[in-house]
């Protein structure tokens, strides 16, 4: 039992990485705190929804979303997160604020207000014995698929060109710049590789939870809390936080129902008293 | 012989203060000159203006010859000029050989590797996995002409590179920019350290409110002579 709900709450802290680490990255090149991050979940999951439905492949899905979504990510950095880089963060959090709201409603228009969901690809239907138990092949899957991005997206900020400069545009852009790199280019490379990895979040989460236009605010609570615990900016702080908070939102639905929506809340608020900065409290 | 900078008529702003008032300043190949002038004459503003942090509303910008049109921040190191910066700017979270792989984003082909600029700088190589603010002041002014040099510019802009530092290490200092210099790379030097002007350029400019008001060969001259135009 114990170890089901441990890999319950890694299936859950893989989605939230993915998610979070999509945060992260536009945080650390932009400084925005990019409230849409939920809504492009969101409309990852739905046209997956659509592409799978006509093409019935879950994975030319995932491909076509992936690529929709960082490109809509390049046009937002391009025609918005730009020009908020400067601007005083309460424009930043209305402006990304209300872009939430419209891409609600452009889903709401397009698919309407009804609950959908997507099925497994085939491969990956059915369980498998754990500890005695059945635990289904797709949630596992949602881990490996959390650990490959996670383990990506650290090879590439470590081990590459591109890498090095979006760790050196995160603390220092202009610096960065002087040295012949276009951070605007890096910038919106890597907020069009968010967006793309909120999109794959939305499509590995739709057959696991149901499609519905609320489904990206949910998520984008959590994730933020993911991004404060392990501190804004901070890539392996949130990979910590994300394990932390899907193991106490799973542990707490079983051992305390009556407060678990609140645990991760109550975890966040004993970090900012203790470290304000976060548990890594550093740049990408 | 071909110029590696030139800037005509240059006037620059931060925001709506005018700071620059008609800059005009010629660097030829292999060519090292001085810019010196009291603290907030501008010195550095010219920099800023190379690179786009300043504005230029009027006046033109020309490196190798080729005018420098809508400028980006990295237009200058694109181009061939790349700058030592006030204050070195290390990336803090880069260790000391991602700053000097940071220096070579530009790929131009040339002298300068890390295997080149770890045999000027030993220091850097020994600590090359640390990260580079943990060296000290004359050590990370290393790491900053290091990360400049690798990417092989025509002209090097050194920006007050003794501020801060031990007289011993401004010696040092003073030998690397000549042994950059015979190498064929152009520097222009701005500083407040007269010894080390004399030591490193052959042409001095000497700046005031925003303008060159004098301008000089800096061979034969002392520091006290230099220290003469300065007062003007």
């Amino acid at each position: 039992m114990i170890t089901l709900q441990l890999l319950n709450g890694l299936v859950y802290g893989s989605l939230l990485i993915i998610m979070a680490s999509g945060l992260v990255l536009i945080y650390g090149l932009r400084r925005v705190v990019n409230f849409a991050h939920g809504s492009l979940y969101m409309l990852g999951a739905y046209i997956g929804y659509s592409v799978s439905a006509y093409t019935n492949s879950q994975w030319l899905a995932l491909l076509v979303v992936c690529f929709l979504m960082a490109i809509i990510g390049y046009l937002l950095d391009k025609f918005c997160f730009k020009i908020l880089q400067d601007r005083d963060p309460i424009a930043t959090v209305l402006v990304t604020y209300g872009l939430l709201l419209v891409f609600e409603d452009i889903v709401q228009t397009i698919w309407g207000k009804a609950n959908y969901s997507l099925d497994a690809p085939e491969i990956l239907r059915g369980s498998i014995e754990l500890s005695g138990m059945p635990f289904p092949i797709y949630r596992l899957s949602i881990i490996i698929v959390g650990v490959l991005v996670t383990a990506c997206l650290f090879l590439w900020l470590n081990k590459t060109r591109i890498g090095l400069f979006v760790r050196a545009a995160s603390t220092d852009p202009l610096t960065t710049a002087t040295q012949g790199v276009n951070t605007d280019w890096v910038s919106g490379s890597v907020v069009a590789i968010g967006a793309a990895l909120a999109g794959i979040a939305g499509v590995v989460a739709a057959p696991f939870l149901s499609l519905a236009p609320t489904m990206g605010s949910d998520i984008l609570v959590d994730s933020f809390v993911v991004v404060v615990i392990g501190g804004l900016g901070s890539f392996g702080g949130a990979f910590a936080a994300a394990m932390i908070v899907g193991q106490l939102q799973t542990f707490g639905a079983v051992y305390a129902q009556d407060v678990a929506s609140l645990l991760p809340f109550l975890l966040m608020l004993v970090v900012l008293i203790w470290k304000p900065s976060g548990i890594a409290g550093s740049r990408v | 012989m071909s110029t590696v900078l030139e800037l005509k008529e240059l006037n620059a702003h931060y925001g709506d203060a005018h700071i620059l008032h008609g800059i005009n300043l010629t660097i030829d190949k292999g060519e090292s000159v001085g810019l010196i002038g009291r603290n907030g004459v501008g010195k550095t503003t010219v920099v800023n203006a190379i690179l786009g942090v300043a504005t230029v509303r009027r006046g033109e910008i020309f490196i190798s010859g080729k005018k420098l049109e809508r400028i980006k921040h990295y237009s200058a190191a694109r181009q061939g000029v790349s700058v030592v910066p006030q204050g070195r700017m290390i990336i803090p979270n880069l260790t000391i050989e991602e700053n000097l792989i940071l220096g070579s984003a530009v790929q131009r082909g040339g002298k300068w590797n890390l295997d080149e600029v770890y045999a000027l700088f030993p220091i850097l190589k020994e600590r090359s996995a640390t990260p580079g603010t943990a060296l000290s002041g004359g050590q990370q002014q290393m790491l900053a002409i290091g990360r400049a040099l690798m990417a092989n510019p025509d002209l090097l802009i050194l920006d007050e590179p003794s501020e801060g530092l031990a007289p011993v290490i401004v010696d040092q200092l003073a030998e690397i920019f000549v042994e950059v210099k015979n190498s064929g790379t152009s520097v222009l030097l701005i500083e407040q350290n007269l010894s080390l002007i004399v030591r490193v350029v052959g042409k001095f400019n000497v700046m005031a409110k925003g303008l060159i008001v004098d301008r000089g060969v800096v061979s034969g001259s002392d520091v006290r002579e230099l220290h003469k135009h300065i007062m003007i």
